[in-house]
C-alpha cells in the first residue's frame, strides 16, 4: 500500500507523547504527574477490520474467538463477515501476534450465491494439537432445513479450505457452539475431544438439546456421535443455546434452555435452565447423565425453573429469547458458573450469575444480576478468577448506549469492572438480525482473558474508555472512518473487537 | 438457495479482475502470506471487475498467487482473474487464470470499456441469475399473503407445528400479475412467488415484496418442506418431510424495479433486438 497520512490511534505512540511532555517538567512536578496518572490498564482492545478493508460497512455481528492454548499468539475468530472478494468461501479472522493485528483468511465453505458468508459459526482450538475446529450453519440450505457442518484445519493460515468432518441437514439445526480440548489423562489422553452443542430438530419428542461429539477430533476420519441431553419432554422443543464446557480431567458439562411452555403466536414461554454432566468426557454408555436431579430422578439439574422468555422479544435493536452461558474452573472441575437471562416485570431483560462448587449438584443464590444485559460469556483463569463479558443497554431515548463490560471476581461477591465500549445503541441502523449477535465469547488461557464482542465502530475515544487500536483507516479528530484512500469517509457499521485482559 | 442456482459452478468464477504489472517474483506484500514460487507482487494498474471492497485498489501493490498456468516476469503486464485469499495490511489473491496483455480484440475491449468495476461485476451476476432462472417475468405484485399452512396454524392454536428457530424464513406468498413472460413457459395471468419475510442473517438480502411492486422477476424453482406434518401428536418426527417445488426470487438481484435501468432490462431488450 502506498504511504498515506495515518490518522489511526496508536497505543504505542500515545505513551511516547506523554513521555515527551513529562520530560519537560521539573523533577518534583514530574513525580507529581506520575503519581496522578492512573495505573495503566492491562487491557488491549483492537478493532479487527484490517486496513485493506477500510471501506467495509457490513454488520459483523455474533463473534466467537479461539486462542490456541499451546501458542497464545495464534488466535482465530469468527463473525457474520462475508468474504471481501465475494468468493465461494467465508473468512475467519486470524492473528499470529496475540491479537495485536488481524487478517481475514477465507477458508470456510460457503457459496457466492448465498453471500460468501456462513450462518452461525463458532471456533475452538484443541489444547495441544494446534488443530482449529469450527461449528457452522452452512449455506446453502433449502427452506428452513439448516445444515450443520463441523470443520477442522491443521493450519488456519493456509489457503486450503477447512475439512468437513460432519455434514448434517435433515430437519435442521440451530446455534452450533463448539468446544474442544486435548485431554491430559485417561483413555482419551492426548486426543482432541470436540463437542458441539446444537439445537437439533431431528430429535424425537422435541428433545432437541443436543451435543455432537468426537473422542478423537484429530483422527483422519473422526466419528461423531449425537447425544440428546434433554431428559424431560419439553413443550415443543428446547431453546437454541446449548453450551458445552470441558475440563482436562475428562469432565464435560452442558447447559441449555429447556422449554417448558411456548406460545407460538406471542413468542412467550417459560424455560428451565438445565445443567448436565459427563464424568468420562462423553464416553459413558449414557452420555451426560451423571448429574441427576433428586426431585424427579432425571438427568440434568434444573438450576432455574420457569424462567420467562420471549422468542420475539428485543432489547434495543438486538433480539432476545433466553441466553445461557457456562464456565468451568480449569484447576477444579467441581467449580462452575452458569449465566442465564429471563424476562422480568416492566420489560426488563435480566442477566443472572450462579455458582456451584459440588459438580453442579447444588447452586448458590444469585451472585450477580444485571438488568437489560445480554450475551453473557464467561471463563475462569488458572487463579480461579471468573471473567464475565456482557452487553448492557443503558440510558434512554437518543442517548441510549450499548455498554460492553468485562467484570471479574474471585469470590462471587466482590466484582471489578472494566468498560470496554460504550456506543450509541441506535446507530448504525440494523442490517439484519442479530444486531450484535446471539452470543459473544470469552476464554481464558493461563491467567489471561481473551474475548470478542461486536459494537458500533465510530472512532471516538470516549466510546472506548480503556483505549482502542484501529487497523482500518480513521480520523480521530473528526471521528470518521476513512476508506482505503485515507480520504473518503465511510459510514459507521458494526465491527468485531478483540480484547485481552492480563490476569 | 435454489437448486438451479448451482447449474453453473460459481466457485470457479473470478470475482476480482484487474490489469497489473509484475513487480517482484517469489515475494509478498504481507508477512502473513506464505511465500512460494507462485506468489508475486503486482501493482494494480486498472481494476476491471470487482466487489465494492476491492474496487479502489488501483495504484496499490498486492500479492498474487499465480494459477500455475503461466510464468511471470518482472515488468510484465497481465490481466489477472482472481478470487480473494488473505486480507490484512495489504491483500493477497489467488489467480484462477492470468493472461499476458496481448494485441487482441478481447483484451482491447476489456481494457478500454471503462466504467465502474463494481457495476461490471454486477452486470455479469445479473446475466448469471438470468441464465439460471427457470422463468423470468415482468409484472406487478397484487397480493401478499400468509401461507395456507400458517393460517391453519394460527386458527388451530399456539403450539408450533414446525421447529422454532431464529433462522425460520417466515414464508409469505406474493401474487404477481404478469405483464410478459421473458423466459420459460407460463400460460396463466398470475404466478405465485414464495419469499421470506424474515430479517435474519440467512434471509435479509432476499427481496421483500409488497403489493404494488412492479418490475422484472427472475424466478427459480426451489424445493421447500411441505405441510404441517413435521411432528405427530407426541411431537415425534415420524416420517421424512415431503417437499414441494415453488418459485422463489431469493437473490437480491432476482427482482429489478421497472424504474431501474440496465441489468435484466438490458438483457431482455438485447434479446428482443
Amino acid at each position: 500500500m502506498p504511504a498515506r497520512k495515518n490518522h489511526n490511534a496508536s497505543r504505542k505512540r500515545a505513551p511516547a507523547r506523554k513521555k515527551k511532555d513529562t520530560a519537560r517538567k521539573s523533577g518534583r512536578a514530574r513525580a507529581k504527574t506520575q503519581k496522578a496518572q492512573p495505573v495503566p490498564a492491562k487491557v488491549l482492545i483492537v478493532n479487527m477490520i484490517p486496513k485493506s478493508l477500510s471501506g467495509e460497512d457490513h454488520q459483523d455481528s455474533e463473534p466467537s474467538i479461539a486462542v490456541n492454548p499451546s501458542n497464545p499468539l495464534q488466535i482465530a475468530a469468527s463473525a457474520f463477515t462475508p468474504d471481501p472478494s465475494e468468493g465461494p468461501r467465508a473468512p475467519i479472522y486470524v492473528s499470529t501476534d496475540g491479537g495485536n493485528t488481524w487478517t481475514l483468511n477465507s477458508i470456510v465453505p460457503s457459496t457466492v450465491a448465498d453471500g460468501s458468508v456462513t450462518g452461525d459459526i463458532t471456533v475452538a482450538f484443541g489444547t495441544s494439537s494446534n488443530f482449529l475446529y469450527a461449528g457452522i450453519i452452512r449455506f446453502p440450505f433449502p427452506g428452513e432445513r439448516t445444515r450443520l457442518n463441523i470443520l477442522r484445519t491443521k493450519d488456519f493460515q493456509s489457503a486450503e479450505m477447512m475439512k468437513v468432518l460432519q455434514d448434517r441437514m435433515g430437519k435442521g439445526v440451530d446455534q452450533p457452539y463448539i468446544a474442544a480440548a486435548t485431554f491430559a489423562a485417561g483413555s482419551g489422553k492426548k486426543k482432541d475431544r470436540v463437542y458441539v452443542g446444537n439445537n437439533d430438530f431431528n430429535a424425537d419428542g422435541g428433545r432437541t438439546a443436543t451435543i455432537d461429539q468426537t473422542l478423537n477430533g484429530a483422527d483422519t476420519k473422526p466419528g461423531f456421535t449425537t447425544s440428546r441431553i434433554e431428559s424431560r419432554p419439553p413443550s415443543s422443543q428446547d431453546g437454541p443455546p446449548i453450551r458445552p464446557a470441558i475440563h482436562s480431567d475428562g469432565t464435560v458439562y452442558g447447559v441449555f434452555h429447556s422449554w417448558r411452555s411456548f406460545n407460538n403466536s406471542s413468542g412467550e414461554g417459560t424455560a428451565d435452565v438445565v445443567v448436565v454432566r459427563d464424568d468420562k468426557g462423553g464416553a459413558s454408555p449414557n452420555p451426560f447423565t451423571d448429574l441427576v436431579d433428586p426431585s424427579d430422578h432425571k438427568s440434568g439439574i434444573r438450576v432455574v425453573r420457569g424462567a420467562k422468555f420471549n422468542f420475539n422479544g428485543v432489547l434495543g435493536l438486538q433480539r432476545t429469547g433466553g441466553d445461557v452461558g457456562i464456565a468451568l474452573d480449569p484447576k477444579n472441575s467441581d467449580i462452575l458458573y452458569v449465566a442465564y437471562n429471563d424476562d422480568q416485570p416492566e420489560g426488563v431483560y435480566a442477566l443472572h450469575i450462579l455458582r456451584s462448587t459440588d459438580r453442579g449438584q447444588t447452586w448458590s443464590p444469585e451472585l450477580k444480576r444485571v438488568n437489560n444485559a445480554l450475551n453473557p460469556a464467561m471463563a475462569i483463569n488458572t487463579d480461579g478468577k471468573l471473567g464475565l463479558l456482557y452487553q448492557q443497554l443503558a440510558g434512554a431515548g437518543a442517548n441510549q448506549q450499548w455498554v460492553t463490560k468485562f467484570e471479574t471476581t474471585t469470590n462471587g461477591t466482590s466484582w471489578s469492572a472494566l468498560t470496554l465500549a460504550q456506543v450509541p445503541a441506535n446507530r448504525p441502523p440494523k442490517q439484519f438480525d442479530p444486531y450484535l449477535g446471539d452470543y459473544e465469547h470469552l476464554m481464558a488461557v493461563g491467567k489471561d482473558f481473551y474475548g470478542i464482542f461486536s459494537a458500533n465502530n465510530t472512532p471516538k475515544k470516549t466510546n472506548f474508555p480503556n483505549d482502542v487500536v484501529y487497523q482500518r483507516n480513521v480520523n480521530w479528530e473528526t471521528n470518521t472512518l476513512l476508506d482505503i484512500d485515507n480520504i473518503t469517509p465511510v459510514g459507521i457499521s458494526i465491527d468485531p473487537f478483540f480484547f485481552k485482559v492480563a490476569g | 438457495m435454489p437448486a438451479n442456482s448451482r447449474k453453473t459452478d460459481p466457485s470457479s468464477q473470478p470475482t476480482f479482475v484487474f490489469k497489473g504489472t509484475v513487480q517482484e517474483l517469489k515475494s509478498a506484500t504481507m508477512k502473513e502470506v506464505p511465500v512460494s514460487a507462485r506468489t508475486i507482487v503486482v501493482s494494480v494498474d486498472q481494476v476491471l471487475e470487482a466487489p465494492k471492497n476491492l474496487a479502489k485498489l488501483g495504484g496499490h501493490k498486492i500479492t498474487v498467487q499465480l494459477s500455475g498456468k503461466q510464468k511471470a516476469r518482472v515488468g510484465q503486464e497481465m490481466i489477472f482473474y482472481t478470487q480473494g485469499w488473505i486480507f490484512g495490511h495489504s491483500i493477497a489473491v489467488q489467480s484462477i487464470n492470468e493472461e499476458p496483455i496481448m494485441q487482441s480484440k478481447a483484451h482491447a475491449a476489456l481494457l478500454s470499456r471503462g466504467g465502474d468495476p463494481v457495476a461490471h461485476k454486477r452486470s455479469r451476476e445479473v446475466s448469471e441469475r438470468f441464465a439460471s432462472a427457470d422463468m423470468v417475468v415482468s409484472g406487478k405484485v397484487t397480493t401478499i399473503r400468509l401461507l395456507a399452512e400458517a393460517i391453519k396454524q394460527s386458527k388451530a392454536g399456539t403450539t408450533p407445528s414446525r421447529p422454532v428457530s431464529e433462522h425460520s424464513p417466515h414464508w409469505r406468498e406474493a401474487v404477481i400479475e404478469i405483464d410478459e413472460v421473458h423466459k420459460g413457459k407460463h400460460t396463466k395471468k398470475n404466478v405465485v412467488i414464495r419469499f421470506p419475510a424474515s430479517t435474519d442473517v440467512r434471509w435479509y438480502k432476499a427481496p421483500k415484496f409488497e403489493a404494488g411492486h412492479q418490475g422484472y422477476f427472475m424466478l427459480h424453482k426451489t424445493p421447500i418442506a411441505k405441510g404441517t406434518a413435521a411432528r405427530d401428536a407426541k411431537g415425534k418426527a415420524a416420517k421424512p418431510e415431503a417437499t414441494e417445488e415453488v418459485y422463489t426470487a431469493l437473490h437480491p438481484l432476482d427482482f429489478q424495479p421497472y424504474s431501474q435501468q440496465g441489468g435484466v432490462r438490458q438483457i431482455i431488450e438485447g434479446k428482443k433486438a
